[in-house]
């Protein structure tokens, strides 16, 4: 075995054995989270390495990484070494679909020329370090001095960020929840929803949402937490979850109609 | 001096407006949202409160579409007095109560992304008056 061509499946030939002891458990058993665990930390270099492969595509970096590692956590979760194939060839797509899909949602709805583009993306960057800097999210006239660009420039860079596909009320994901071990769950926030008059028809359809976009709805209007620490605490850019809560907003008012 | 001092003056208390008026139609709101964005960028506010105004253009202005009769225009005004940013939003209604119960969630969501917002309505139009303030997202 040479040391080179070892390195997909061979390198995490440990894990389909592993993940053959944690589903010979008992459901329930408190081993099996564990070891679920040890695996998707196993196997976050496996996630990271296909995040840089669709890196420089228009995408902010750390969006990409964090949809790969969601379907890293997803393969570990439908893995089945019944079916005979080793862990990475089954992740290995599982985590790439699950990355194109996000260029699919995240998809320029009209064509933005590429300079703009390119220019949208510094903006992103741009944006999550100045947050870090300065604890707020930044101004026009903040990222203006930063990229060494004019003001103007960044107007036109954020405006073309509309012409991002946002709103698709058709497309929910299909799972209640993408395994992401957030905190946050609907009872942490019954007090606040009872403010709400049709909490009786709002809690379900929130229960039903997939888990980021559930806990980025209740972070920011029912936890009062601005965009920019959303973003930080689900661990995506804030445009990602300026899109988040557009399209999941749009979906609720549907599915509420009247009564939103 | 004073010349110049009763200038500063006038436009304190007349600060410029800028009004769009479009087909209430929700394909509208990609436009709304981009005006609205565009201006609070140009003042300066920070990228959480230029999230929180599209947020609430889109909103404000479904509620009002959702009531308007076929081919009624929506008006939208902005005017920056800053700190604040007030945007109005009209449109003629044949159904006031589309615009929605007080303690909704839509209303919830309006209400956490605004400083104030009003609603006056009669039988042929409505208006939703709201303000957000610079730096608002973060307090």
């Amino acid at each position: 075995m040479t040391r080179n061509t070892g390195r997909s499946s061979d390198e995490y030939a440990d894990v389909t054995e592993t993940l053959r002891t944690l589903l010979a458990l008992e459901e329930g058993d408190p081993g099996r989270i564990r070891i679920r665990d040890a695996v998707v930390e196993r196997c976050l270099p496996l996630a990271e390495h296909i995040a840089r492969r669709f890196d420089g595509r228009g995408e902010a970096f750390e969006d990409l990484l964090q949809v790969a590692r969601l379907g890293l956590v997803n393969a570990v979760d439908r893995f089945d070494p019944e079916r005979g194939s080793d862990f990475v060839s089954f992740a290995v797509p599982t985590i790439m679909g699950e990355v194109r899909r996000h260029f699919r949602d995240a998809g320029w709805a009209v064509r933005v020329p590429r300079r703009m583009k390119e220019l949208h993306l510094s903006l992103s960057k741009a944006t999550s370090e100045l947050s870090q800097q300065l604890g707020r999210a930044p101004t026009a006239s903040e990222l203006a001095e930063v990229l060494g660009i004019d003001q103007e420039e960044v107007l036109q860079g954020l405006v073309a960020g509309n012409a991002y596909q946002t709103v698709s009320v058709d497309r929910s994901s299909p799972s209640g929840d993408d395994g992401l071990t957030l905190a946050d769950t609907l009872g942490d926030y019954d007090a606040a929803l009872d403010e709400v008059e049709n909490h009786e028809a709002l809690r379900p359809l929130l229960e039903a949402l997939p888990a980021r976009e559930r806990t980025v709805v209740l972070l920011r209007f029912f936890g009062n937490m601005t965009q920019t620490q959303i973003a930080e605490r689900v661990g995506v850019s804030q445009m990602h979850v300026s899109r988040l809560l557009t399209k999941t907003l749009a979906q609720l008012r549907e599915q509420l109609g009247d009564n939103f | 001096m004073a010349k110049s001092a009763s200038i500063e003056s006038a436009r304190d208390h007349n600060p410029p407006v800028v009004e769009l008026r479009v087909e209430a139609h929700p394909d509208q709101l990609a436009v709304l949202r981009a005006v609205a964005a565009a201006i609070a960028l140009q003042h300066d506010f920070d990228l959480d409160t230029v999230a929180d105004v599209k947020l609430a253009v889109d909103e404000a202005a479904t509620r009002l579409i959702m009531g308007a009769p076929e081919d009624a225009i929506l008006a939208c005004s902005f005017r920056a007095a800053l700190p604040l940013l007030h945007i109005s939003l009209s449109a003629p209604t044949n159904d006031a109560s589309a615009i929605g119960q007080p303690r909704s969630f839509g209303w919830h969501v309006l209400n956490s992304l605004t400083e104030s917002i009003s609603v006056t309505s009669d039988d042929s139009r409505a208006t939703i008056d709201m303000s957000i303030a610079e730096g608002s997202a973060d307090r």
